[in-house]
């Protein structure tokens, strides 16, 4: 069956950006999960969302995980989301994740500092 | 969550005679998209709109989740649909799973909180007879609300 995901990692100035693309699931999730776990702990780690086009409790998951580690090792590191599609707005908003996370409807706005 | 139920979710007693859709599936994630598909092409046909069949293939996907969690490489997981005028139904059946298969919680809390702001009633029965049941019902928006 065709992959409906993708996961990369670029650089941009001080910010590792980890960009997903397509449906974030139950069998797509461990794969962003790897990625977001090889970023430094004291990365500003920006995972760009806009292309997400699904994302399911699996998803939330890997993504409060992440946001967890930085948060407990205060090792100076930052996780910001981009999101731009109201799918993955409103799944973040009836989770009551959406005051959870720095969420910016750009890359340009959540790479600003 | 309600305790009331809309709809029988024993799929192994569904009527063969009444109209319904059913799709049995491996337990392999990868195969949920054709549950969310079923679910979307349902809810479409139906004249749901755009942010109800949204919410329909994030509920029936998380139904999926929740259903299967924990279950062995060689279970089978049947969805069956069934609808009304204004409502669709659908009951959920894994099996074979055993009585302690772990699920974990933090996802689990995060796919309720899902299933209670997507759809009108929503419930996982405990595991029996090693099969774990679950069922949703998901009404058609009514325009000017």
């Amino acid at each position: 069956m065709e992959d409906l995901f993708e996961v990369s990692v670029s650089q941009r100035g001080d910010a590792c950006v980890v960009t997903a693309v397509g449906e974030v699931d139950v069998s797509t999730a461990p794969e962003l999960r790897q990625k977001l776990r090889e970023q430094p702990e004291d990365a500003f780690v920006v995972v760009d969302l806009s292309d997400v086009t699904f994302l399911d409790s699996t998803g939330l998951g890997v993504l409060v995980a992440a946001l967890k580690r930085v948060r407990e090792r205060e090792a100076g590191g930052e996780l910001r989301l981009v999101v731009s599609r109201p799918q993955v707005s409103k799944v973040l908003e009836v989770t009551g994740l959406s005051g959870v996370f720095s969420i910016h409807p750009t890359l340009d706005e959540a790479l600003a500092r | 969550m309600s305790s009331s139920r809309a709809f029988e979710p024993d799929v192994r007693g569904v009527d063969e005679a009444s109209e319904h859709v059913e799709l049995l599936l491996p337990v392999r994630p990868e195969l949920w998209v054709l549950a969310r598909m079923s679910a979307s092409a349902i809810a479409s046909r139906l004249d749901f709109g755009f942010d109800a069949v949204e919410d329909l293939r994030l509920a029936i996907d998380e139904l999926c989740n929740s259903c299967a969690a924990g279950a062995a490489a060689d279970s089978r997981l049947r969805l069956v649909y069934r609808w009304d005028d204004d409502t669709i139904h659908v009951a959920c059946e894994v099996s074979p799973i055993g009585p302690a298969s772990p699920v974990a919680a933090d996802t689990l809390e995060l796919s309720a909180r899902i299933l209670d702001a997507l759809v009108d009633e929503h419930g996982i029965d405990p595991v029996d007879d090693g099969r774990r049941k679950g069922w949703l019902t998901k009404s058609r928006p009514t325009l000017g609300l």
